[in-house]
């Protein structure tokens, strides 16, 4: 029981972490009509420390920088699927399996 | 039959009966717990649609109108997360004049928590509420009750805003003009045309190097531009021509980075002035962009213009023939309303001087991009500010 609540809590915190990189990524996004800085594919990565995100596992739905005719009709979504994975494993038992995590943020382009 | 007191004092008996309580502790913990983190995902994403719903609603706000916010906040919190939207008929953090918008987010019930409301002229405040019940997986065992996570936003888009002006060709007085390569790089003080005493200081032997241009057609204008996009030949809408320069040049950061606050009205009768106020004492710390003109030219308030060069609607119509970047040092204000020196901190403070040196500039943005009046960037000449403030 305890093993399985610090698993579920190490996931917890990795889901936290994730899901305000993706929502952070969003909204840099959003002012992909500027695009100076770093792209929102990197501030995830950036904003993830210890999940061992790669600028690859980002799908942002934009170019960066976008076009300008993208201002105020159209969104940016920002999405992480499939990664990063943890392992549960028991010393004596072995591996149970993985679990996945995932998170998308949508945003106006502004 | 033994009594349940006999049979607890077995000692197999207490066991099982201390494992049963354990295993219910344990399994309540358990559930309790998986309720919390589920009721905890639900918050947080009620609170992402909120945000990305109000960002997206204040978008659209005020040159669009309440409707389309509501499209557009409704479209974000859908995509973001299922959470529903309802209307509210009050705004939580503001005090609401005019009319209020009480429409319904598309696909709502009729029922509590959403505005667009305004404290200006036009909607300019969106407030969003999401909510989405959370039936408890484990803990409707012990009791029935259903989570509710709420979430609120309150973004706040300020008005469009003037930007300056600073004169060419006029009667500027030695080094405050503004002619010649490389950009100055030494504090020179430019006074600036404020419209005060019912615009004299704006023209004529009086003109000053700097002029206050209001976008919004202030200044004896009747016909409010849209938002920076100009009516009139020669160069119809022609604001989205320095799109490009907007776009690729650090004017767009420092744009948007510069605070201002909505239009107001000061003084009466011939000293009323209508002015942007803008907080220079928070644009010390990095380059003003200020708009390059040619105040007075051009010929008239209303069309007209010469060769390719940017006409303004409002005082003294400028022409406006580039952009450059500022470095403010340091400022004087007087009153808008009496012209006296009141201070930067007044009742109607505008600014007289500015004092410090250019960084940047470009002059003769001539070009025209075809059709770019329907372009929604041009609207974002204007600064604006967005700010989540629930």
């Amino acid at each position: 029981m305890i093993w399985a609540l610090a698993q579920f809590g190490i996931l917890f915190a990795h889901w936290i972490i994730l899901t305000r990189a993706v929502s952070a990524g969003a909204r840099h996004a959003a002012v992909c009509r500027f695009g100076t800085g770093d792209s929102p594919a990197n501030v995830v990565v950036n904003d993830s420390p210890g999940l061992g995100l790669s600028t690859g596992q980002v799908n942002v739905s934009q170019a960066w920088p976008c076009s300008g005719a993208t201002s105020g009709v159209t969104q940016v979504t920002v999405s992480v699927s499939g990664a990063p994975c943890q392992s549960f494993n028991i010393w004596f038992v072995g591996s149970l399996g993985s679990i996945c995590l995932s998170a998308s943020s949508t945003e106006q382009v502004e | 039959m033994r009594s349940l007191w006999t049979r607890l004092k077995d000692p197999r008996a207490q066991v099982g009966a201390f494992m049963l309580a354990a295993i219910v502790g344990l399994f309540g913990i358990t559930g309790l717990g998986v309720d919390f983190g589920v009721g905890f995902n639900t918050e947080r994403r009620a609170q992402a649609a909120a945000d990305a719903a109000a960002r997206a609603g204040a978008e659209m706000l005020p040159d669009s109108s309440a409707t389309n916010a509501n499209t557009a906040a409704s479209t974000l919190a859908g995509m973001n997360y299922s959470a529903t939207l309802y209307n509210q008929t009050s705004c939580p953090s503001i005090t609401a004049q005019g009319t209020t918008f009480s429409g319904t987010l598309q696909g709502s019930p009729a029922s509590c928590f959403y505005s667009i409301c305004s404290n200006s002229s036009g909607f300019d405040t969106i407030s969003v509420v999401a909510q989405r019940d959370q039936p408890g997986i484990f803990s409707k065992m012990v009791f029935s009750g259903k989570k509710r996570a709420t979430a609120s936003a309150c973004p706040v888009r300020s008005h469009k805003s003037s930007p300056l002006v600073v004169g060419l060709g006029q009667a500027c007085g030695g080094s405050a003009c503004f002619h010649g390569n490389p950009p100055v790089s030494n504090d020179t003080t430019y006074q600036v045309c404020d419209s005060i005493n019912g615009g004299t200081q704006c023209g004529g032997g009086s003109a000053k190097n700097f002029m206050v241009v209001d976008l919004n057609a202030v200044g004896g204008s009747s016909s409010p531009t849209a938002d920076g996009c100009l009516p009139g030949p020669p160069v119809d809408s022609c604001w989205s021509s320095m799109e490009g320069l907007l776009t690729s040049q650090p004017l767009v950061s420092a744009f948007d980075k510069l605070p201002r606050v909505p239009t107001r009205i000061a003084g009466t009768g011939s000293k009323q002035v209508q002015y942007t106020k803008v907080n220079f004492a928070l644009a010390t710390s990095q380059p003003m962009p200020i708009a390059i003109g040619n105040p007075g030219g051009g010929g008239g308030c209303q069309g007209g213009g010469s060769g390719n060069t940017f006409k303004l609607q409002g005082a003294g119509c400028p022409q406006v023939v580039g952009f450059g970047l500022f470095q403010l040092v340091s400022f004087q204000c007087v009153d808008a309303a009496t012209g006296n020196n009141a201070g930067c901190s007044g009742s109607h403070p505008v600014v007289k001087s500015i004092t410090g040196h250019w960084v940047q500039r470009t002059e003769q943005v001539n070009s025209c991009l075809p059709g770019a009046a329907s372009d929604p960037a041009c609207r974002f000449f204007g600064t604006k500010t967005i700010a989540l403030v629930g």
